[in-house]
């Protein structure tokens, strides 16, 4: 089976709600020390670390992307990666729904990587519990593999978002 | 009527609803440099430079992940 599916971490939403205790945390979605990791096509739907439902949700290295400038767990989705001075925004979007959202677009320069199919979005600043460290918000796939070379690689969230929770269906 | 002939004639060139194509656009900068940008089906960019390192840049634009509650 393929990596054919994006989407979010149930574990880790529900530690939000649960009011989980946490070291490093409480996970905040707009964090700008938050980080974005890349994945391989090797990856399969339903397992790790593409299991949404999984109860461990901390984020893992496997079939993971890197390359120059693009180190190995990722880039910090911080101000300057985003635009320059770019930010993150958890808030209403649609009517009734909750949107995460980047404010300018990732942009990274330099870089040679080859094969990205997909990413992860995890909060890094958390520690502790294991089944929380580096806690997985939403995984994305791209749909085909990406190869930079000497290049941007560069990231242009919808108009929409990087993902809407509707909470009023 | 149905005539096999006239349909097969009629169906050349023809693209369904839904499909699209690549989209590929050329440009030649100010300093000399030309780049080849293509759009696939997904709406990602790759664009090609003809610079010694050949340079190749890449924009991903993902669809929004919705989720209901």
């Amino acid at each position: 089976m393929a990596f054919t599916k994006s989407g979010l971490y149930l574990h880790t939403f529900q530690s939000l709600l649960n009011a989980t205790s946490l070291t490093g945390g409480p996970i905040n979605l707009t964090a700008l020390t938050n980080k974005i990791s890349l994945l391989s096509s090797s990856v399969t739907d339903g397992s790790s670390p593409v299991n949404f439902s999984t109860a461990t949700s901390n984020w893992v290295n496997t079939n993971e992307v890197t390359g120059t400038n693009w180190a190995t767990t990722g880039v910090l989705l911080s101000a300057a990666n985003l635009g320059g001075s770019g930010s993150t925004t958890y808030a209403e979007g649609t009517t009734g729904s909750l949107r995460y959202n980047w404010s300018a677009g990732l942009s990274i320069a330099s870089t040679t990587i080859t094969g990205a199919f997909g990413c992860i979005i995890y909060a890094d600043p958390i520690t502790a519990p294991a089944d929380l460290v580096d806690a997985m918000l939403v995984a994305i796939c791209f749909g085909a593999s990406y190869s930079t070379s000497n290049g941007t690689f560069g990231i242009t969230p919808s108009g929409t978002g990087i993902f809407e929770m509707d909470l009023t269906p | 009527m149905s005539n096999a002939y006239r349909d097969k004639l009629l169906s050349v060139g023809y693209l369904g609803h839904g499909r699209t194509r690549d989209r590929v656009k050329e440009t030649r900068h100010e300093d000399g440099t030309r780049t080849k940008a293509t759009t696939d089906q997904l709406g990602n960019t790759v664009t090609e430079w003809n610079t010694p390192d050949d340079r190749v840049d890449v924009m991903i634009r993902p669809e929004t992940v919705k989720a209901k509650w």
